[in-house]
This record gives C-alpha cells, sequence and structure tokens, in this order.
C-alpha cells in the first residue's frame, strides 16, 4: 500500500512538473502586465494543454510506457531548465520586479481559507487512493476510465466502440491513462488535486486583476473549493473543473489580449477547452464576444480586433481540432454521439436512428432542470443555491454567490475588466440553459460568482455597517460549513475505504455489478477473450479482452450483428473463450438453455458464465 | 536576453485594476437594503436547505412522534 502511495504522488508530480516545462514558452505570449500569479496559472494550465495534445497525437499511433514516460521526461526536464533560468533572471533583477509582487502576494495569508483549502485538498488526495466503484450510471466506469484502460491494453488511443462517449474530447482522459500507466490504479484519482490547483490558481489571479488585494483572493478561492457542485466536477474522473479552468484561463488571457501574440495565447487556451469538452465549441464563441466587448470598454483600436479576433480563433480551430477530425475519420462525425444538427448532416457509424434519438431524449430530460423560460432563468439563482437536487448538484453552491455577489457587481461596476467577466459568465450561463443544465457545466460561471461575492464582501466591510460586517461573517460561515459538510459526506466512504480493507472490500461486492463474475473471469487464466451480452454490463472491470456486441447507447459495435442472439451466432468468427451473461435490470438471461457450443461454467444469483467449447 | 522577458518590462507598468468601493447611494437606506437582503438569503437556507433537509426532517418526524 504505501508502495502504491508513492509510486502514485510521484507520478503526479512528475505530470505536475511536466506541465510547468511544457507550458513554459506560453509565458512569452502573454500580455506584459501579467502578474507572476497570473504567469504561473496560465503557463501551467497550458503545459497540461501542451503534454495533453502531444499525447493525444502520439498516442494515435501508439500509447505506450515509454511514449507516457518519454513526454513526461522530456516537460519534467524543461521545467527544470525553465527554473534555473527564472533563477538567474532573478539574480540580474535584483529585488525588483515580479518577484516583489509575488512576495506580496504571499503577504498576510488568511488563516481561515488555507485551512479550508487544505481540509479540502487533503481530503482529496486521501479520497484518491479508494478503489473506483460503481455501475453503468458512474461516469467514471462507464466512460471516463474505460477509454484510457482499453488505450492502455490496445497501446493506442481509439473510441472504445462499445460507449460512444470515450469519442468525447480526449484531454483529461489521456492524463487518467499516463496516471493509471505510471501510478497505478489510482492515479487518476489524484489529478483532481492538479485540477483543483489549476482551478484555484486561475481564479486568484481573476481575483487580482479585478483589484482584490491577496487576502480577498483566499477567500474567493474558499468561496469556490468550497462549492460541493465544483467540487463534484473534480473528483471521480469528471473533467468539468479542468475544463472550467482553461475557460477561465482563456477570458483572463482574452479580455486583456493586445498584442497578436496574446490572440495566440488567448486561442490556445480556448482550443485546449476544446479539446477538453464539447462544450468548449460553445464557450470559444462566448469567448470571443466578450473578448470583443472589452476592447470596446476600454476603446482599444477596433481596426484591430477582427485580426485578433481571427488569430484566436485560428488558432484555437487548429489546438482543438484533431479529436474532432478523428471521430470525423473514425466514426463519420466529429461530435459523437451526434448532436440533433449533425445527426442530420453526418451519417454516424455504430449507431442506429433509434439510438440516437433514445440519446437525445436522455440528455433533454438529464438537463431539463427546473425548466426553460424566461421565468426559469431569472429564477436561476435562486434555484441553483436552494434547490440543486434539480441540477444534479450534488450539494450546490454555497450563499456567497447568491448573498454576496450582487453587491461585487455593484462594487466593480467601473471595472471594464470586470464588465466583460459578467457578460461572459451571463452568456455561458445563457448557453448552459438552453442546451443541458447540469450543475457541474456551469463550474466556470460558479467560479467567476465566488470572485464577485469575494467583491461585495469587500464592499459590504467599506460601507461600515457593524450590522453588515456580522451579516457577511454569518453568510460566509454557513456557506463554508455547509459545503465542506457536503463534501466530506460525499467523500466519507472513500476515506473510509481507504483505511479499512475490509470495508473496501464489502464495497468492491456491493458496488460492482456482478462482481463474482469479473472476479472469476479476470483469476481464470483460461479466459481469453468475453462475450458481454447484457448492455447494462460495465467492462471496466473486465482485464481480460472482451467484445460487446450491444454498446450501452445501443452501440452496434460489430458489423452484421444487431442483437446479442446474432453474437452467439458467430462465436467462432469473435474467437471469444467465454460468455458472460446476467439478468440485470433492463433484462434476463439471454443465452438459451438448448445453446449448442458453449458449457456453463460458473453460476451466481443473476449471472452466469459459460465457456465456448466449439462453434454451434 | 532578460530584456526581452515580458516579465522585466512588468517592473516598469502597472496592473491595470480598479474597484470602486463605493455604493450606488451610499446612504442609511441603502445599508439597510443590503442588510435585509442578506437577512433574507440567511433564512431562506435555514428554512429550505437545513430545516428542509431529508436528516432534519426525519429527527423532526421521529421527535414528533415520541
Amino acid at each position: 500500500m504505501f508502495l502504491d502511495v508513492v509510486r502514485t504522488l510521484l507520478a503526479s508530480l512528475l505530470l505536475a512538473g511536466a506541465a510547468f516545462g511544457a507550458g513554459h514558452w506560453i509565458e512569452k505570449f502573454l500580455p506584459a502586465t501579467f502578474s507572476r500569479l497570473d504567469r504561473v496559472a496560465c503557463c501551467w494550465l497550458g503545459g497540461f494543454g501542451v503534454i495533453g495534445a502531444i499525447l493525444f497525437l502520439v498516442g494515435q499511433f501508439a500509447f505506450t510506457p515509454v511514449i507516457i514516460l518519454l513526454v513526461l521526461l522530456t516537460g519534467a526536464l524543461l521545467a527544470i531548465a525553465a527554473f534555473l533560468q527564472s533563477r538567474r533572471l532573478r539574480g540580474r533583477m535584483g529585488e525588483q520586479g515580479v518577484y516583489v509582487r509575488a512576495r506580496e502576494l504571499a503577504l498576510g495569508i488568511p488563516s481561515i481559507p488555507v485551512i479550508v483549502i487544505g481540509l479540502v485538498l487533503v481530503l482529496t488526495v486521501v479520497a484518491a487512493f479508494a478503489d473506483t466503484v460503481g455501475d453503468w450510471g458512474n461516469d467514471a466506469v462507464a466512460y471516463h476510465l474505460l477509454g484510457p484502460r482499453i488505450w492502455l491494453r490496445e497501446g493506442v488511443i481509439r473510441p472504445v466502440l462499445d460507449n460512444s462517449h470515450t469519442a468525447f474530447p480526449p484531454m483529461a482522459e489521456v492524463f487518467y491513462g499516463a496516471l493509471m500507466r505510471l501510478g497505478g490504479p489510482h492515479g487518476p484519482g489524484i489529478f483532481a488535486v492538479l485540477s483543483l490547483l489549476a482551478f484555484l490558481l486561475v481564479l486568484a489571479a481573476i481575483c487580482i486583476r479585478l483589484g482584490l488585494d491577496a487576502n480577498a483572493a483566499w477567500w474567493a478561492v474558499a468561496f469556490a473549493i468550497c462549492m460541493p457542485a465544483v467540487y463534484t466536477g473534480a473528483h471521480s474522473a469528471f473533467v468539468d473543473v479542468f475544463y472550467a479552468s482553461f475557460v477561465l484561463a482563456a477570458a483572463r488571457i482574452g479580455l486583456d489580449a493586445e498584442r497578436n501574440t496574446e490572440f495566440i495565447a488567448f486561442g490556445l487556451l480556448c482550443g485546449f477547452a476544446i479539446a477538453t469538452k464539447y462544450t468548449g465549441l460553445l464557450a470559444l464563441a462566448v469567448l470571443l464576444m466578450a473578448t470583443v466587448f472589452a476592447r470596446v470598454l476600454r476603446g482599444a483600436e477596433s481596426k484591430l480586433t477582427p485580426r485578433g479576433i481571427g488569430i484566436a480563433l485560428l488558432t484555437a480551430c487548429v489546438v482543438g481540432a484533431p479529436a474532432y477530425i478523428r471521430n470525423w475519420a473514425l466514426l463519420g462525425c466529429p461530435i459523437y454521439p451526434p448532436p440533433p444538427l449533425f445527426a442530420s448532416i453526418f451519417h454516424a457509424k455504430y449507431l442506429s436512428p433509434a439510438a440516437i434519438r433514445n440519446f437525445h431524449a436522455y440528455i433533454y430530460q438529464r438537463g431539463s432542470g427546473l425548466g426553460r423560460g424566461v421565468g426559469a432563468f431569472l429564477r436561476l439563482p435562486i434555484n441553483l443555491t436552494y434547490h440543486t437536487a434539480n441540477f444534479h448538484g450534488a450539494g450546490g453552491i454555497g450563499l456567497c454567490p447568491l448573498a454576496l455577489g450582487p453587491l461585487g457587481v455593484v462594487a466593480a461596476r467601473k471595472n471594464e475588466f470586470a464588465k466583460a467577466l459578467g457578460l461572459l459568465a451571463v452568456l455561458l450561463t445563457i448557453l448552459w440553459f438552453i442546451t443541458q443544465q447540469e450543475s457541474r457545466f456551469l463550474i466556470h460561471v460558479y467560479g467567476t460568482a465566488a470572485v464577485f461575492a469575494a467583491l461585495g464582501w469587500r464592499y459590504a466591510q467599506s460601507l461600515e455597517s457593524r450590522y453588515s460586517s456580522a451579516l457577511c461573517a454569518i453568510v460566509i460561515a454557513c456557506s463554508l460549513l455547509y459545503g465542506l459538510f457536503m463534501i466530506v459526506k460525499s467523500r466519507a466512504d472513500d476515506v473510509h475505504s481507504v483505511f479499512s480493507a475490509s470495508f473496501a472490500q464489502r464495497r468492491r461486492t456491493e458496488l460492482i455489478p456482478f462482481y463474482d463474475s469479473f472476479a472469476y473471469l479476470n483469476r481464470d487464466p483460461a479466459v481469453k477473450k468475453v462475450l458481454v451480452l447484457d448492455r447494462s454490463v460495465p467492462p471496466y472491470y473486465c482485464e481480460k479482452e472482451y467484445v460487446k456486441p450491444i454498446g450501452q447507447w445501443g452501440e452496434e459495435t460489430l458489423p452484421g450483428i444487431r442483437t446479442t442472439q446474432d453474437a452467439l451466432q458467430h462465436l467462432r468468427e469473435l474467437h471469444v473463450t467465454h460468455i458472460l451473461d446476467v439478468s440485470s435490470g433492463i433484462s434476463g438471461f439471454q443465452v438459451q438453455a438448448n445453446t449448442r457450443g458453449i458449457e456453463l461454467v460458473f453460476t451466481e444469483p443473476n449471472q452466469r458464465i459459460y465457456r465456448a467449447t466449439a462453434a454451434p | 536576453m532578460a530584456e526581452d522577458d515580458p516579465r522585466v518590462h512588468f517592473a516598469s507598468m502597472k496592473v491595470p485594476t480598479s474597484m470602486d468601493h463605493s455604493g450606488p447611494h451610499d446612504t442609511g437606506v441603502w445599508r439597510l437594503a443590503v442588510n435585509l437582503w442578506l437577512i433574507a438569503v440567511i433564512v431562506a437556507f435555514f428554512v429550505l436547505r437545513v430545516l428542509g433537509s431529508a436528516t432534519v426532517q426525519n429527527l423532526l418526524k421521529r421527535w414528533a412522534a415520541h
């Protein structure tokens, strides 16, 4: 156990260091007015994007331990070189320059936010060592971790045909694969800490840009990390916090961009957002609009705006395109599974029209929130704060955004950057509202709300009213304590399973569907290739090669085979050695008693395993 | 060259930040409105999220039955 922990931590440190090295060159592209904090946040995040893009591109040909190690070690060496260069530079600059400002930022660190942030991060590190458990409704099991596991097994990055969601832009999943290989099975869990740190760094940078002091920036970061809806989007292989970090870092650069190189940096971060999540495409449009708005507000030369926007757009498309081109080439549609408009233009392979319709219906039902009318939109601040369950919110966003955010808007009403940032948040919320109202998809806006809440708190303090200060303290205490309570509660079982082997085992047997069958299949050396008949069975737990003719969303993964009965007729062609047949919530056993060429070798309630003896 | 590094330029530049701490109506009425708003958010939190939570509801039911 101890060695596993060390291995996982070393792998994540290597990745973090490699990101610093890979993103160091971006510094030259950032606006000269950027603080040290801005530079660290944007370069580190950009470094993750660079490494992810390289691993994805190289992974189309080979995704092996050697390749992964080579890429990460190169990044780490670049980081060391950058660090040495930075020390030399500091020596030449003496006590002047950005380092003085960095030191100023470190002064007056408030203890409560530091304790709160530390608590959440330590909890995340510990909980990362819990085993992944869950059924096909758990996104990590269904596709976030399934893809990387299969890529590593096959040595190449390809969508897993039996789950169309593995074709989603794979920036974060590439890191899960790398950490899985170098850090062991708990490697992906620790990535939550890295993505949270990146998110918090970007938020702090935005706070400083808005004129808040370091003390208030720490509080804003604490507000954000204590939002259960934000935290949920960081752990258990969710990519939402990582994605939100790219969007906010892009905003940080874009809203201040003047020179062509700065627009390239802006486009780069937008491209990484696109390469992390499909919604990055919508965010790109909104980010460009907010950038134009910011330029108009500060009276920038209007002739240069189209050129800057064009540069950013082109850069974003080039950086974000590979996953979409891959999908188009392999699956027939750049966005896969196809959304309504794309479904009528492209012919998506492996998905029947009925499967696509069912997918659309599911997404619509899942993302309906509390309605889509104007009234529902105007009630969003209330509903997101108090009725979080309707947005799959896992505890919501705390009280600070609703209570203090409006005051922050008042306080920053003359700040051009704040106006542009506010517009960006409103536009992102509108997009979210009309597409899919899943709470964690709005994390970039929650982060922005935390920043405005910190502004609002400072404003309320400036009113010099004893009651205002006391009420703000109550709001913040409620927000942080409630958020911490929800976060700790949500991860209590994970932490318990790390320290109790018996509880971990009980959890595995209770929460992994058909656990006994997977144990048999993984243990028996005679098992070479498994035919999985039921579409609800999560193949993530199968350590052997497998084939699943009908995927989770009705994907038809084998040409000419439309049903499981068809598959049973072609056992020889499929080269399977064993068949996993289960009685699940969606169907009963599918192997008929009189089926020839197979022999029952394992049986438990609701689960049977057959050995293929000969072709029928 | 250190002179080419944007960080060197930053040393002589001012970060363009500004925050106006004054409210639109820095009066007693405005302060009262702010305080009432904060109280409303806190009260709604206790009613909807704390008292309305399943845990507290179960406790209340158990107490009532007892």
